[in-house]
Formats: structure tokens, sequence, C-alpha cells
């Protein structure tokens, strides 16, 4: 994005429109359009993310078996990345043959997502079911809470994470905030209407909002909230992104609709702020936890897994606040081995994204 | 704080009356900026040709020099016609048969050994072409004269000749095959002055978004650079244009200032201004979200990536090396021009996109 556009963004802008009709329907909004309270508008489809969500869910629920002990085939679970050979137990998620996870993952995480779910077969068939523990991949209970246990390669990584949350990051969160907001899906047709899914524009738009994983009367009602839409609940207290979000997105909708794009582009850099900060807090969130169960394997290793994946995903926004240097940097901090991380090694990496973020008055509650 | 005023009213869609000759900007189009920019590219093959047959007959550093000469020529020459990727060219389908990059120098060898290949198949695109030739008259050493070696070599030397010679006929060839489509296609396309979808109108305002959004800003920048989302901001170096022969810079800046002309209906080689896309769009009074005049705005932001370009000095592959550098800049600036070029201009015109950056939904 141009910096004469954050500046714009950095000082108050005011739009006074002068419509038509003289008619100015004033109140809460500074456009001369409707916008409605929740995300209903006509022509609105985004079966294709919802199926991608469903199909990260099914993996997960096959990866946490691990966590029992059961030996993970990893065909199964690339045939469920990619969508091939019937993987998935709903039936309608094998017949939606170019809706899947793995082309819509960032080119360049693919091979590493791939060796994620190779390494982690790998993991649990040489544990065999047995327990876990620095240099021994396998199952860990925590010590303070035995119905948490956990499935660790030999170095502490919980795959789960680094592939269920690592997939939110380079697929959800690339998809929503980087390529659908984007201009190959926003410099598109905004004229001709196609019954069921709106113009181009409106469509795009419809797939970015998919990917956050909300009913579309979020944040009142947040049933049925799903992966981002979780996290982005999770930290609403301290953050406020729920409504800022979702505001963003209806708003946002409403400006294509009416052709009014200056309007849209302002919700287009709210949607990535915001849902950037939320994956940078549930990293500073998962930092603080494993900071306060230092001596708990199988909490810090769960949650410095988490943290990670949270972290890596801060690469995938136009506006990131992090070069993709200094992002690695922040990866690096956390080191090769989460039985053998120290207390300085995860408050260094937690000072990085405060600073960038500028979390400091909240960076202890989160 | 700063304010902003809109007006809802003068919605221009297209469908009212201007006035606007578009049979006239289409011939300008046809006979001053199209035809002579085939001609030119296929003086330049000539060129190239006669440049490669000295070559094979002669192999010296002299020689050598006068074939990258030649090469260069074309290559540049052809950034201009890309942008008017119409009729013969488009059925040609030069973009592809000349300019897939990058190369993929283990097909090359491949070839080149086996000597068994059809250069015409798909699976050859990445072996020929520009990109091929910068590697084998660049990459193939790195001095000159390990590049005579690379030829003169008394295995494979006669096999890399034939490659050569062979890659040049490609281009020869389908130089021909423009001039010769050119003249029957004209009048198809000065006489067909609506504006759906395969009018001359709309071909030449899609064929221009697509060059400057693909091809160039894509492509040439926002891949090697990691400056497009799509790469999550991964550099990769070795994807720009001219990587061996490292032109990509004076390559890519011809190609900007290439659309520029092309926009204004400016007659190849000489600034005379014709009847181009910016007088269409001010029939309309086509304006831009700030409310100033279109086809200023797309002359100005053009020119400002230009600018950008022009402060890079060390080859493309270089600056790409460091994440967020330079070119990603020249991103921005070239990402600055897509929404003018591809949602107004078309809106302004009543022109359909027809292609997609198609990844499916």
């Amino acid at each position: 994005m141009n910096n004469l556009r954050l500046l714009g963004l950095a000082l108050l802008a005011v739009f006074a429109f002068t419509s038509c009709d003289e008619e100015n329907t004033g109140g809460e909004n500074d456009v001369n359009y409707e916008i409605p309270s929740t995300y209903e508008f006509e022509n609105v489809s985004y079966t294709g993310q919802t199926q991608r969500l469903d199909m990260l869910e099914e993996l997960t629920v096959y990866m946490k078996t691990a966590n029992d002990g059961t030996v993970l085939d990893a065909q199964t679970m690339l045939d469920m990345y990619a969508n091939e050979n019937n993987a998935f137990s709903k039936a309608e998620l094998n017949d939606a043959d170019t809706k899947e996870l793995e082309n819509k993952t960032v080119e360049v995480d693919i091979e590493m997502f791939q060796a994620f779910i190779r390494d982690f077969a790998a993991a649990t068939a040489e544990a065999d079911g047995g327990v876990g523990s620095n240099g021994t991949p396998g199952v860990v209970t925590s010590p303070n809470d035995a119905s948490k246990n956990y499935f660790f390669d030999a170095k502490g990584f919980e795959h789960i994470q680094l592939i269920e949350k690592g997939l939110m990051g380079s697929c959800f969160y690339f998809q929503g905030a980087s390529i659908y907001l984007g201009s190959g899906k926003m410099d598109v047709d905004n004229e001709e209407i196609e019954e069921g899914k709106g113009t181009a524009m409106e469509h795009h738009w419809d797939e970015a909002f998919g990917y956050f994983g909300v009913p579309n009367d979020f944040p009142s009602n947040t049933d049925g909230i799903r992966f981002w839409g979780k996290y982005a609940n999770g930290r609403d207290d301290l953050l406020g992104s729920n409504e800022a979000i979702m505001n963003a997105f209806i708003k946002g909708r409403a400006a294509i609709s009416n052709k009014d794009l200056e309007t849209r582009d302002e919700q287009i850099e709210i949607i990535r702020n915001e849902w950037e900060r939320v994956s940078a807090a549930t990293a500073v969130h998962y930092l603080n936890a494993a900071n306060d169960a230092f001596a708990d394997d199988a909490v810090r290793n769960h949650t410095l897994s988490e943290a990670w994946a949270f972290i890596h995903a801060l690469k995938y926004n136009p506006n990131q606040k992090l070069s993709n240097t200094e992002v690695e940097g922040i990866l690096a901090e956390l080191g090769e081995n989460f039985y053998e991380i120290t207390t300085d090694n995860i408050n260094a990496a937690k000072a990085s994204l405060v600073e960038a973020y500028g979390f400091e008055d909240i960076q202890d509650q989160l | 704080m700063f304010i902003t005023i809109f007006t809802a009213c003068d919605n221009n869609s297209g469908s009212e009356k201007v006035d606007f000759d578009r049979e006239a900007f289409l011939i300008n189009m046809a006979d001053n900026v199209i035809q002579p920019s085939i001609e030119s590219f296929a003086s330049n093959a000539e060129g190239l040709s006669g440049a490669t047959n000295s070559f094979n007959t002669n192999l010296s550093i002299e020689s050598l020099n006068v074939l990258r000469t030649e090469f260069k020529e074309v290559w540049l020459s052809y950034q201009h016609l890309a942008f008017v990727h119409v009729g013969p060219v488009s059925s040609v389908n030069l973009r592809d048969r000349v300019n897939i990059f990058p190369t993929n120098t283990d097909l090359i060898e491949e070839n080149i050994n086996s000597q068994n290949y059809v250069l015409g198949s798909a699976a050859n695109v990445a072996a020929k072409g520009f990109p091929a030739l910068d590697y084998l008259l660049f990459g193939t050493g790195s001095t000159e004269e390990e590049v005579l070696a690379y030829f003169g070599d008394p295995n494979l030397g006669e096999n890399r000749l034939q490659y050569l010679t062979d890659l040049v006929e490609d281009i020869q060839s389908t130089s021909n095959l423009m001039t010769e489509g050119w003249p029957d296609y004209r009048s198809t396309f000065v006489g067909n002055t609506g504006t759906d979808v395969g009018s001359g109108t709309s071909l030449l305002v899609n064929e221009y978004n697509f060059q400057f959004d693909i091809r160039i800003k894509n492509a040439k920048i926002g891949f090697p650079s990691g400056g497009n989302p799509r790469t999550g901001g991964v550099v990769s170096p070795q994807n720009v244009e001219a990587y061996f022969s490292a032109w990509s810079g004076e390559l890519a800046e011809e190609a900007v200032k290439s659309s520029i002309a092309v926009f204004k209906g400016q007659h190849y080689n000489s600034s005379e201004d014709g009847l181009g896309l910016d007088d269409y769009l001010d029939a309309f009074d086509a304006r831009d979200r700030n409310d100033e005049l279109l086809s200023r705005s797309i002359i100005n932001q053009s020119t400002a990536a230009l600018e950008e370009m022009e402060k890079i000095e060390s080859p493309y592959s270089e600056v790409a090396t460091t994440e967020g550098s330079q070119l990603v800049n020249v991103y921005n600036a070239l990402q600055a021009v897509i929404p003018l070029i591809k949602v107004d201009m078309t809106s302004a015109l009543s022109v359909s996109i027809t292609f997609q950056d198609n990844d499916g939904d």
C-alpha cells in the first residue's frame, strides 16, 4: 500500500457526499447509502471457504488422535491437505474437487506443510504410543492436569499446532487478508451481477469474509465461530477487534455494491491491520501462557507451538509491521528445541512483538 | 484532516453519446502504433538473424558482441509490441512464444544434448525465445571468451550453435507471421468500432491491462522482488527477466515507457501524439476517485513508477536478493496504476476485462 493512503488513514478522513436526491441519511453513517448491521446482502456466497474450514477441521480431528497414542498415516493427511482420494468423511468435501487447502496455501510454504505432515506421521510411528520427553517423540501429559496430553516430536514441537494454526496463517489469513482483498481480486468487474454470486468484486469480498470464520451476525452472536473468528473473540476484551473487523467487512461490502471504492479501500486497511493484531496478540498470549507453565513440559511446549504458528502467520499481510526476515528472527528466538527453551528466549520473542505492535499496555494481560 | 467531496450524479456509464471518433482512434492505433511496432520488431528480428549467421560462420568476440547488440534491440522492441497483442500478434501468441521467463536452463541443455526437440511444443516454452538466448549468449560463461568456448566446444559446439540458430529462426518465423498477417487483420480491427468483447477497443484495453498487470507488474517486478502478495514476501532473484545479461532494468523501463506511449496513441518512434486511450477517456471526462482527470492520473502514476525504476542502478537480480528492496517500491508504484486502468478506465469505456488472475475461488 502506498504511503499516502496510510497517511490518509492516520489523519482523520472525513467524507462529504453530495447525492442527487438531496437526501442525506445522516446518522452514524458517513456515506449516503445504507450499511446493514449484519453481513446480510444480496447474492452472498462463500461455500468454498466454508468447505476449506471444514477440511482443516477434519484434518485436525484426525491429527488429534495422536494425542491418544495413535500412529498416523502420512498419506491420509496429505490427501486431506490436497483433497484427493476421498480423504474426508463428509462426502460434500470429497466432491468439491477444485477446493483444497494445498493450492490455497502460500506457495513457498506448501513443502513445509507437507514435511510437517510426513515428520509428524514418522514421529508417531517411532513413538508407537509411548511417552515423549526431550529427545524422544511421544505423548506428554501435564503433571498438573491429566486431561492435558499432547503429542510432541523429539524436540518438543507439537505438529498439530504447526499444521492447524500454521494453515490458519498460510492459507486462511493469507487468502483472506492478502489475496482476496488485494489487487488481483479487487481490481475486477463490479458491474455484471451473477445470480447468487453478485459481481466479481462482491464475490471476492464475500470470499475474504468467508475465511474469517464467523456467523453473519457476529459479534452479537458468537455461536459457530471458528478458527480466526475464535481467536479474534478470544482476545477481543483487550483488542476490540471483533467489531472493528466485522464492521469493516460489512461496510466494505456495502461500499462495493454502491461503487464507493474509496470507502472499500479504507475497510481493507482496517481489516488487514486488525486481523494482523489478532495474530500478533494471540502469539503474545501463548508466550505468556508458556512462561506461566514454564516447568510443565506439556503445557509449555503446546503453547509455544501455538505461538510459533501465530508468529509465522505475520508474514502474510501486505501491511505487515514486521518484515519476513524479522519474523524469522523472532521464530529463531524460540529456538529449535522447546524442551530446552529459556525464559529469556520467550521474553525476547515477546518483547519484539510487543514493540512492533504497540502492545505495551496490555502485554501482560494478553 | 482532509475532506473529499464526492458527486454522485455525473455517472458516466458509457452508454451515452460522447463526442469521440472511435474509428479514427482505431485507425491511429492500427497505422501509427501497431503496424510500425510490428515492422520494427521484424526489422530487428532480421538483424538478429543476420548476426546469428555471422556468428555461426565466424566465432569471435566481435561477432558475439554484434549478436548481443542485435539481440538486445529486438528484445527492447518486443516490450512495445507486447502492449498491442492483437490480431496476428495474438494469434502467434507472441508473449508466450518468445518471452517466458525464467528460462529452464536444464531443459535447454537437455535439448542440446539429445538434439531431439520441437521448439513449438508446449513442453519447450521455457526453453526458447529471448530468455533462452539470454542464457546461451550470457549465461554459458562469465566472460566473452568462456561463451565463445561454449559454442566452440569440440563435442557439443555444433549442437549448441544449431540450438541458437533454431531459437533465432523461431523468432524470425514468428515475426514473419505477424508481418504477413497484419494487412488482412487491419480492416477487421478498424471496422469493429463497438466496445463488445472482440472489438478493437476491447482488445486493446484488455491487452493493455494484461501486459501491465500480469507481465510487467507481476512477472518482471512483483514475483522476483517478493512485492506481490502471492509470494508471501519471499524474494526470488533468479526469476527476473534477463537474468544473465542483467538487462532487466532497461527492459522493464522500456516496457513502462511503451505503456505510456501506447496509452497516448503516440506514433511509434516519434513524439507525435495521435488519438489514444487518453483522448478517449477525456471525451467522457472520465475522472479518478480524487476527481482528477483519469487520463492524467494514469500517465502521472505510470511516470512515477518509471521514476522509481530509474533510481535503481544495479541489476534487478541483485536488487531482488533483499527483502523489501527498491523493487518493492516499483511494484507499489505500478500497483497504484492498476485500479486506474483496470477498474476506472474499463468502467468509463464500458469494456469488460476478459482475463482473470485466475486461481479459482
